[in-house]
């Protein structure tokens, strides 16, 4: 069976559809021009490299580096959105690498939901981490590596859960988002040394 | 039932077939004037003030200065056939009551939809006046031009539509959510065409005339 058309591939011609994209996150240079890094703290960078989109923090302890839409295109909606990205860590320790949603940048853990993978003293982990006006995690008992993860978030009016290559791990019903988001991916080093990941594939859509 | 396949143009077509020229434009992603969206695939033309629109679905959204016409069109690059092609449009029109405003999108060989092409341009669009005219299917061939209603309905009422037109041999064939709306026989393209999103402040009114546009994808069949 084929599609009439691309559109067709995810909806019938019956259905208006909501914002959706794909980002590969392949070819040369510099980031995808859809996407804008923020420097939190410190002075990162992101670049193509043989697996995707490399991005680095800066080398001071906290330093984190977020790639987002700029805040110009909250486009997803809070209680009704999927995400699906692929991201590594490269940097074995004193690091996390997120994806998933988040309505801005800063250093905090306001209006998002995330597939957060660290390594740093108590917290080694995967988790489903999401924000309201105040945050906090659920452990998918997966342990972190320097793998690529392929995470699936979907946020609903009653829960957030997570699929972590292609499993279910995480269901939260406590501090969900509730204003309109854009994909983000955010790296942090916990020590005075740069740290660094790959994105290699991210998917979002209105459900 | 769903099927996986290897890539995603299968999903499209079996790789015995020719692959065609195809693009899909999402509308979504940060508004610097450097991303693709005005580098890579389209051309804003005309005063206005556009940018991506920070909403839920929200999209690309154009508002002409009074008065005028601003069109994002491939900047003259026809990659589609006047007789075997398509598009898939989704988009919303908002605004231009009193005052008159009109949107069209489809395909289009000049950098403007109103009236007959100039330079026997072609066009296959949908257009939509606010005060005059039923929501419509138009053709021409750049020495006449058909306009033929799908419905009774209004497209100026602020919600997204899905819109799909179809170039055909002897036909241009126009559908609004998923139904067969009208089908024109007269004064039918017969050259080159792109993909074209346009919209007109005719009344010169401040009344927010504009339209936002999520979705167009077009390919040659």
């Amino acid at each position: 069976m084929t599609y009439g058309s691309f559109y067709e591939i995810t909806n019938p011609l019956t259905t208006v559809t909501g914002t959706r994209f794909v980002e590969w996150f392949g070819g040369q240079g510099q980031i995808p021009d859809r996407w804008k890094r923020h420097d939190v703290a410190g002075s990162g960078n992101a670049w193509a490299d043989q697996w995707g989109l490399h991005i680095e923090t800066g080398s001071g302890s906290s330093n984190n580096t977020q790639l987002d839409f700029g805040n110009d295109a909250r486009h997803f909606n809070p209680v009704g959105a999927k995400t699906i990205g692929i991201i590594r860590k490269i940097t074995a320790e004193n690091v996390f690498i997120d994806g998933g949603f988040k309505d801005g940048y800063g250093d905090d853990n306001n209006q998002m939901s995330f597939c957060h993978i660290e390594e740093y003293s108590s917290l080694d982990g995967i988790y489903l981490m999401t924000g309201a006006s105040s945050s906090s995690s659920t452990n998918t008992g997966v342990a972190e590596d320097e793998h690529f993860h392929q995470y699936e978030i979907e946020l609903t009016a009653s829960n957030n859960n997570m699929k972590l290559d292609g499993t279910l791990v995480a269901t939260k019903t406590d501090n969900l988002p509730t204003t309109k988001t854009q994909p983000a991916f955010k790296i942090l080093t916990r020590t005075s040394a740069a740290a660094s990941g790959i994105i290699q594939y991210c998917e979002a859509w209105n459900t | 039932m769903t099927s996986s396949k290897e890539s995603v143009i299968e999903h499209l077509q079996p790789l015995t077939t020719t692959i065609k020229q195809r693009f899909v434009s999402d509308f979504t992603g940060n508004d610097d004037t450097f991303r693709d969206i005005l580098t890579y695939h389209w051309t804003l033309n005309g005063t206005n003030t556009s940018g991506m629109l920070d909403e839920i679905n929200g999209g690309y959204e154009i508002t002409p200065a009074a008065g005028q016409n601003v069109i994002l069109y491939t900047n003259n690059i026809r990659q589609f056939n006047y007789n075997a092609s398509a598009f898939i449009v989704s988009t919303s029109a908002h605004g231009g009551n009193p005052n008159r405003a009109e949107c069209s999108f489809g395909f289009s060989g000049s950098n403007e939809f109103s009236g007959i092409p100039v330079g026997s341009e072609s066009k296959a669009c949908f257009e939509q006046d606010s005060i005059y005219n039923y929501f419509s299917g138009c053709t021409s061939q750049g020495t006449g031009e058909t306009i033929t209603a799908l419905g009774t309905f209004t497209f100026y009422d602020g919600n997204l539509h899905i819109c799909k037109g179809e170039t055909k041999a002897s036909s241009c064939e126009f559908s609004h959510a998923g139904i067969l709306g009208c089908v024109i026989t007269s004064n039918l393209p017969d050259s080159k065409m792109q993909p074209a999103y346009e919209v007109r402040n005719i009344g010169a009114g401040t009344d927010g005339a504009k339209g936002r546009i999520q979705y167009f994808e077009a390919w040659n069949t």
